[in-house]
């Protein structure tokens, strides 16, 4: 009873800070329309959102018409026949092209120890986002973070420019360079979500050093081809805590093909920006993609560096019809040297998810993970996890999340003996989020 | 002498007949819409090319004023052969100059109270720029024949007295493809063209 009180303290808090904090982030204000534009529910995009992300935060039609806060211009576009005798034209926007992303949160865990079961997060998450483009050509995007986890963490997380258009047809050919979210995930990307979970294909970090939604400095070639053929390929950092600098450069490739519904480059969008039913997109997408890393690492608790060779393979999919929306994917693969034992450790990490749209603000997830490692003899990983979600926006930018995490452990083989797990609680975590946006 | 009388009266007619088709040859109109709805007032709708017909450019000379860092009008479409004054009424210098292919040419640096003329002979599309000013820009639209009009504010626009014949129609904006359609004007009546510039 205690905890259900303070549950809806909480909660109230929450509707009088998101009540004062109103606003519109940058994207929104340069085109002077809504969020729902873009997203289903912040920060998960909708296809002509995802259009926008791929065509470098410039809109599938190009910018100059839509935009309404208009840019600064370095030269106006007769430039262009100047050229090579004098400087390309380009814009820039007329103010710093700033919005904050604010996460206050609420949970509860029931396996931590008494005292320390509740807990506010306030902000559990606060970064400052740059969102813009320099005319149709260049976009930018970056997320500094000043809380993370509820704790000071002042760092950047991306921050990589576009360049659009390099060579052939019209998005055939951009480059990416920066501190960036390799393109394997581009089919569920670590913020393209609803729940405050992400799945665990992007997420699992079999080792526990890499995992595949962690951002890395690297160069990323991608494009579309045709409306539904989508390529990228990059060159990255690689695990960057344990080898900061590194010769070896880890490389990864996605390829995904997209089947009815809006084109992968925005193709069949309203010529206007829309506003409403923006959700609906029925089409499948098919992607898959490769990945192959080597860290170097040192124990923490001393003893000689050790190197890890490792590769990933992955498939996703995801299929909208009408208010529902399925995704899945598939992450297997195999690390030589993870633990600095040449003991190799395969392992397999899947999830399905459904989302339904009651209402335009009322939004349903169910989420269910699976991840299996295993050595040659012993298991490491065994287990199914669960996240139902119930999303309510409040405002376009303004968002109430209720979720769960519900994890089972299975019977694990360790040295030739199957041991029993040593949580047996299911229920691992409720937490009640707010999101805003400005 | 009747009928000399009837010849006559019946010539004066045709004449008449014939000069008031002429005139009253057939009209386009319609509406231009853009994506984002900005800048109607920059569409430029002309009839590509008449064939077998030369026309006379004005005597008087189109004005593209340099006032407020800006070229107005920022769009001109004009008769091959007129000539253009460009005047300067800021308080600042202006060098007016043109990259394009069109029309090569550059002014020089000169200060207000100065206008200098420049002539366009060839057909096709003239960027205007200032070297001094680089946010600067206008366009001058050189065309064939005097069959062409500017798009009001909402996108109306209508050419009158067109001679029968078909077409190939245009619709020109500096920030979008240009479109066109084949239209045929017949003696009387109007022809109605409607565009939508997306790209």
């Amino acid at each position: 009873m205690k905890n259900i009180v303070l549950i809806m303290v909480a909660a109230f808090m929450f509707l009088l800070i998101s009540e004062e904090s109103y606003g519109i982030p940058e994207f929104a204000r340069k085109y002077k329309t809504s969020c729902t534009t873009c997203h289903t529910a912040i920060p998960k995009r909708n296809a002509f959102g995802e259009a926008f992300r791929r065509n470098g935060f410039v809109l599938p039609k190009g910018d100059a018409q839509l935009i309404k806060e208009e840019p600064v211009s370095l030269g106006a576009e007769g430039w262009k026949e100047a050229f090579p005798d004098a400087i390309w034209p380009g814009v820039i926007p007329p103010n710093l092209p700033l919005a904050v992303y604010v996460h206050n949160r609420l949970a509860y865990d029931p396996l931590k120890p008494n005292g320390q079961k509740i807990g506010f997060g306030m902000p559990h998450e606060l970064e400052l986002l740059f969102g813009g483009a320099f005319g149709n050509d260049v976009g930018l995007f970056g997320e500094w973070a000043f809380f993370d986890e509820g704790k000071n963490a002042v760092g950047l997380n991306r921050f990589f420019f576009q360049f659009n258009d390099i060579a052939g047809p019209k998005d055939a050919l951009n480059i990416k360079v920066g501190r960036i979210e390799p393109g394997i995930t581009s089919g569920y990307m670590s913020a393209n979500r609803i729940t405050l979970d992400r799945p665990i294909t992007i997420d699992y970090k079999a080792s526990g050093d890499w995992r595949p939604r962690d951002n890395q400095a690297g160069i990323e070639l991608n494009g579309i081809l045709g409306s539904n053929f989508e390529y990228a390929v990059g060159v990255v950092n690689g695990e960057e805590k344990t080898t900061p600098f590194k010769d070896r450069k880890d490389v990864f490739a996605r390829v995904a093909y997209k089947i009815g519904g809006m084109g992968l480059d925005g193709t069949g969008a309203d010529v206007e920006l829309k506003e409403t039913d923006n959700w609906e997109d029925n089409a499948v997408t098919v992607g898959a993609y490769t990945y192959v890393g080597n860290y170097l690492k040192t124990p923490s608790g001393g003893g000689a560096t050790y190197s890890n060779n490792f590769n990933r393979f992955g498939f996703d999919l995801r299929a909208g019809h009408g208010r529902a929306e399925l995704t899945g994917g598939l992450i297997t693969g195999e690390d030589e040297n993870p633990f600095g034992n040449l003991k190799k450790l395969k392992h397999t990490a899947y999830f399905g998810e459904v989302d339904y749209i009651f209402y335009p603000w009322l939004i349903g997830v169910f989420r269910v993970n699976r991840a299996q490692s295993k050595f040659a003899d012993d298991d490491r990983d065994k287990y199914w996890e669960i996240n139902p979600n119930i999303t309510i926006l409040y405002r376009a930018n303004i968002r109430f999340s209720i979720e769960g995490r519900f994890r089972i452990d299975e019977k694990r083989t360790v040295s030739g003996v199957e041991k029993d797990p040593s949580e047996k609680r299911a229920f691992r975590l409720f937490r009640i989020n707010a999101m805003i946006a400005f | 002498m009747k009928s000399k009388l009837k010849i006559l009266v019946i010539t004066i007619n045709m004449v008449i007949f014939s000069s008031a088709r002429i005139v009253n040859a057939g009209d386009i109109k319609g509406n231009v819409k853009v994506l984002g709805g900005k800048g109607l007032e920059h569409v430029v709708v002309y009839i590509e090319r008449v064939e077998g017909k030369t026309f006379s450019p004005p005597t008087k000379n189109a004005i593209v004023d340099q006032a407020r860092m800006t070229f107005v009008p920022h769009v001109l479409p004009l008769l091959s052969g007129s000539t253009v004054a460009f005047p300067n009424s800021d308080s600042t210098r202006h060098n007016v100059f043109s990259p394009s292919k069109t029309k090569k040419f550059n002014l020089g640096t000169y200060p207000a109270g100065i206008t200098k003329k420049v002539t366009f002979e060839k057909t096709g599309v003239v960027s205007l720029l200032c070297n001094v000013h680089p946010e600067m820009s206008a366009f001058i639209l050189v065309l064939q024949n005097p069959y062409f009009a500017i798009a009001d504010k909402q996108g109306k626009y209508k050419i009158s007295d067109v001679p029968p014949g078909d077409y190939t129609f245009v619709v020109w904006h500096p920030k979008f493809k240009s479109k066109n359609s084949k239209i045929t004007i017949r003696q009387e009546g109007s022809v109605t063209v409607d565009f939508f510039l997306d790209e």
